[in-house]
């Protein structure tokens, strides 16, 4: 709630600092890391996902969690209160999912604000920040 | 209008000569206030009880059918001034308070990136990256 708020009104008052939260991240994903960052495996394939009828909203990586829940109700109908430790998985990896897309927000914009100081001082545009 | 004239007109429509003031465009009909069958004593004896009204009686120019109605009253207000007012400033906040509304809730929002997703609807792979360094 606090974020929300404060996120809102610096985006009312100085939108250069801070990113749009419809749009994918603009910076390079790797910058910062030596090594890289790990790769994402997706849980299942694609095909799988469309015989499962996974609806498109729920075709992200918690879409195996899913499944597995969806599976549950249906064997033990009408008792869905047997399924529920196959929801608590699936609400705690859309959890995880929400964490991570926090953090993602949060990288973009300290590279944002950082871009900006450092075009504050002389440097012409975000790719020579990045590699200064 | 002579004075013989008006005795003889006032005396015409049952009104004393003092009294009598003709209605304007309306010949030498007297400009008299109505009063409603609700205003009128309901425990007098009338002619005609269900006007309430007496034979040969004066009345106002206008209006028969309204004036024929039980409930007809002079006296009634419908509407006033300052309740309207009071209405219209009741409205102007009302609705400064959805545009205010709306306009604050444009401006507020979750600080997320959108959801990361590993297809794309043709089914093609999406690199993404999780937080933890290879």
């Amino acid at each position: 709630m606090g974020l929300q708020i404060s996120t809102g009104f610096g985006r009312w008052f100085e939108p250069e600092l801070y990113p749009y939260e419809k749009e994918n991240p603009t910076f390079d994903p790797n910058y910062g890391f030596s090594n890289g960052r790990k790769e994402r495996e997706p849980p299942i394939s694609y095909e799988q996902m469309v015989s499962a009828k996974v609806p498109e909203e729920f075709r992200d990586y918690c879409a195996h969690y899913y499944i597995d829940f969806k599976k549950c109700l249906l064997k033990s109908v009408p008792f869905g209160y047997r399924c529920n430790h196959e929801k608590h998985h699936f609400e705690e990896c859309q959890q995880n999912e929400m964490i991570s897309r926090m953090k993602e927000y949060e990288r973009e914009k300290r590279l944002l604000q950082r871009a900006h100081r450092k075009k504050l001082q002389g440097a012409v545009d975000n790719v020579e920040v990045l590699e200064d | 209008m002579t004075d013989k004239e008006k005795e003889r007109v006032s005396k015409k429509y049952g009104l004393i000569k003092d009294d009598y003031k003709p209605r304007p465009y309306s010949g030498d009909y007297p400009d008299l206030k109505g009063v409603g069958a609700w205003d009128r004593d309901n425990m007098e004896v009338w002619d005609y009880p269900e006007t309430k009204k007496n034979f040969m009686e004066p009345g106002p120019y206008y209006d028969r059918d309204v004036e024929m109605q039980a409930r007809y009253s002079e006296s009634f207000q419908y509407a006033s001034r300052a309740r309207l007012g009071s209405q219209l400033i009741f409205v102007v906040i009302m609705i400064g308070f959805l545009i205010l509304n709306d306009h604050l809730g444009q401006r507020n929002y979750f600080p997320m990136m959108p959801k990361q997703k590993p297809y794309d609807e043709s089914g093609k792979k999406i690199v993404n990256y999780s937080m933890e360094s290879a």
